[in-house]
């Protein structure tokens, strides 16, 4: 029988979904330990596991690459690769929305001409423009975005929010909110057909674990 | 600095003599399977007007290479094939002619994002049944979607059949408000299952309808799912497509083909011109759909002729990709080599020998050097020829078999005999 890839974005992210995957018996001591490996195999030998920047989750599933991504629905929509969304992991709850300082309210209400920074580019871009129907600059940043704001480069930022601290100690708030954010598992659309038994199965053993912790 | 005059545009490659001749190779093994169901070859060009292709759900304009003629005319390089044979069919043919089966081999290409790995340009093979508007018709071409993979030489693939209708269908005749209609087939046509799935939980819906809407990601199998499916109630419309579907799959059993049928009733397909049942070919191996195809009743009617069209087409690179490992090496048969006195007989003898269907290269060493017969031998060993063919006098020809490391002398009678390869 085929193995199933599974691709997780780096982080907080691979270690929750880790915990899931232990949850219903899924377990992956290799991972754990500080190797230097980059793949690691579930000790049941079914399911293969590596680890990829987030970002890079999303084109190694379209790619078949690996056959299943765990990734923040941030990434997937900022990316826009064709995939199957299968399930909503429930964890790594945040939100996409536009902030800055509170005098930027006006300003992001008025008119065109605003300038945002972002790491996420085209979710800002289909905000502003197919939500809110401006034409506004944008540029994009790597890191720290709310450093845009604050030392002037832009009006407004695009950026995930988790407890909303780090825009507080920068005097910065939620303008808007653009979308729930949460982990995501997506399926190769190859593989959702040709392992179909496989990728079903561990989607439903997964969906009853949530299923039955939500309650 | 990159210099340009050495490289291709990102996103379009060479293809080199071995991968190239195992391409020609599958596309003639899928022609002749296409050929002997009397689907007849048509071309079109590589430029197009634009408005060809400005019908309802073909892909954006920016995916398309475009440029403007003298008189100003914005034409594209052609981005899909379906339009073109829409518009040839509608232009140059009538009812009297159905049902018109075409098939075609051609390039098209498509301007992606850089850095995404996507090819600009890609080859494929496809057919267009015009005219015929039943079950029969769809499973035609379905059987000839799974018989010219088969003839490709793979065994390990599927061949998925979707219906936008049964779910557009179930929806629009269970109460929900038009809007909550759209959200939830924009959910299924970006394949977000989750988000679908989450976003009908919410809504009041039948029992019936809800037994679907709570497993769409598992809505895929063959004929026992399309059974358990009829069996419960969603609606006329989903009724009738579901009909549609068991009629066709009974089609596909009697071709002897219906073990590489699967169904997946849970996605609305793509937003773009087909009508009716969508379907395609997928194998492990490359994480892409190898061929695309459906029903389009609207395509034919936008060009003026009043017909249904059924048709798919193969992705020829993708098929390459999966099989290539296959892919041999190519060597000629033998190398001919001759002193220039007995060149017309070694002329002749080669010919004839091209005739049995061998393939003969002419070494092109005479007059270089006196020692001909083992020049030769070592532009054969360089090249992995198997044979060298000397014509050493008028009836005296010496034959080395560089595999087995013989060699004998035999006259040119006995040659053509084909006694000595």
């Amino acid at each position: 029988m085929n193995h199933l890839t599974l691709a997780l974005a780096k982080g907080r992210l691979a270690i929750q979904t880790m915990e899931l995957f232990e949850s219903i018996g899924i377990t992956c001591q290799e991972m754990k330990s500080k190797s230097r490996k980059l793949i690691f195999e579930s000790e049941e030998r079914k399911y293969r596991f590596f680890l990829s920047k987030a970002s890079d989750v999303p084109t190694y599933v379209e790619y078949g690459a690996a056959d299943i991504g765990v990734a923040g629905a941030d990434t997937l929509s900022e990316e826009n690769r064709s995939l199957y969304e299968a399930l909503d992991l429930g964890f790594g709850k945040c939100k996409m929305v536009v902030a800055g300082l509170p005098t930027s309210l006006e300003r992001l209400n008025r008119g065109n001409d605003i300038r945002v920074t972002t790491k996420y580019p085209n979710i800002a871009s289909r905000y502003f423009y197919q939500k809110r129907r401006q034409t506004v600059e944008i540029i994009k940043l790597n890191g720290s975005v709310e450093l845009g704001a604050i030392v002037g480069l832009s009006d407004v930022i695009v950026d995930l929010v988790e407890t909303g601290d780090t825009l507080k100690a920068n005097g910065l708030v939620v303008l808007d909110e653009i979308c729930d954010i949460s982990a995501r598992l997506v399926v190769n659309r190859v593989s959702m057909k040709m392992k179909y038994e496989q990728v079903i199965d561990l989607i439903k053993r997964l969906e009853e674990r949530i299923y039955d912790k939500s309650i | 600095m990159r210099d340009n005059k050495l490289h291709t545009p990102d996103g379009f490659r060479d293809y080199l003599p071995r991968d190239y001749k195992f391409k020609l190779d599958i596309q003639s093994k899928i022609e002749s399977v296409f050929n002997s169901h009397g689907y007849v070859p048509v071309s079109s060009p590589m430029l197009e007007y634009m408005e060809v292709f400005e019908n309802k759900g073909s892909i954006p304009p920016t995916q398309m290479y475009r440029m403007f003629d003298r008189e100003g005319d914005i034409l594209t390089l052609r981005s899909d094939m379906t339009p073109p044979i829409a518009r040839i069919a509608a232009t140059n043919f009538s009812s009297d002619d159905f049902p018109l089966r075409f098939r075609y081999t051609e390039n098209s290409f498509r301007c992606h994002e850089s850095y995404k790995g996507k090819a600009g340009e890609f080859t494929e093979t496809g057919v267009e049944l015009i005219g015929a508007s039943n079950v029969e018709a769809d499973a035609e071409v379905i059987a000839l979607a799974v018989k010219c993979l088969l003839a490709a030489g793979l065994s390990d693939f599927r061949v998925y059949i979707e219906h936008p209708g049964l779910i557009s269908g179930a929806l629009t005749e269970s109460g929900l408000t038009r809007s909550d209609q759209t959200a939830a087939m924009n959910f299924l046509s970006d394949r977000n299952i989750a988000a679908a799935g989450k976003f009908l939980s919410t809504k009041t819906l039948g029992t019936d309808l809800r037994k679907l809407t709570g497993r769409l990601n598992s809505l895929t199998g063959g004929r026992a799912l399309l059974d358990e499916m009829r069996g419960l109630s969603l609606g006329e419309t989903a009724a009738n497509v579901l009909e549609e579907l068991a009629r066709t799959n009974e089609i596909l059993e009697d071709y002897g083909l219906s073990e590489y049928i699967r169904f997946d009733l849970g996605l609305s397909g793509h937003l773009d011109y087909y009508t009716g049942m969508v379907f395609r070919g997928y194998a492990l191996g490359v994480g892409f759909s190898l061929l695309d195809g459906g029903r389009y009743d609207n395509l034919l009617p936008h060009y003026g002729m009043n017909a249904c069209a059924v048709g798919f087409a193969v992705k020829i690179d993708n098929l390459v990709s999966i099989l290539q490992k296959e892919a041999q090496p190519i060597v000629c048969d033998a190398l001919i080599g001759y002193s220039a006195y007995v060149r017309k007989f070694a002329l002749d003898a080669a010919d004839e020998l091209r005739r049995q269907g061998l393939i003969i290269e002419n070494g092109l060493l005479i007059g270089n050097k006196t020692d001909g017969l083992n020049e030769h031998l070592s532009l054969a060993r360089r090249k992995g020829i198997p044979g060298v063919i000397y014509f050493e006098g008028e009836n005296s020809v010496r034959i080395c078999d560089l595999v087995h490391n013989t060699s004998k002398t035999i006259t040119i009678a006995e040659l053509l005999r084909g006694d000595a390869l």
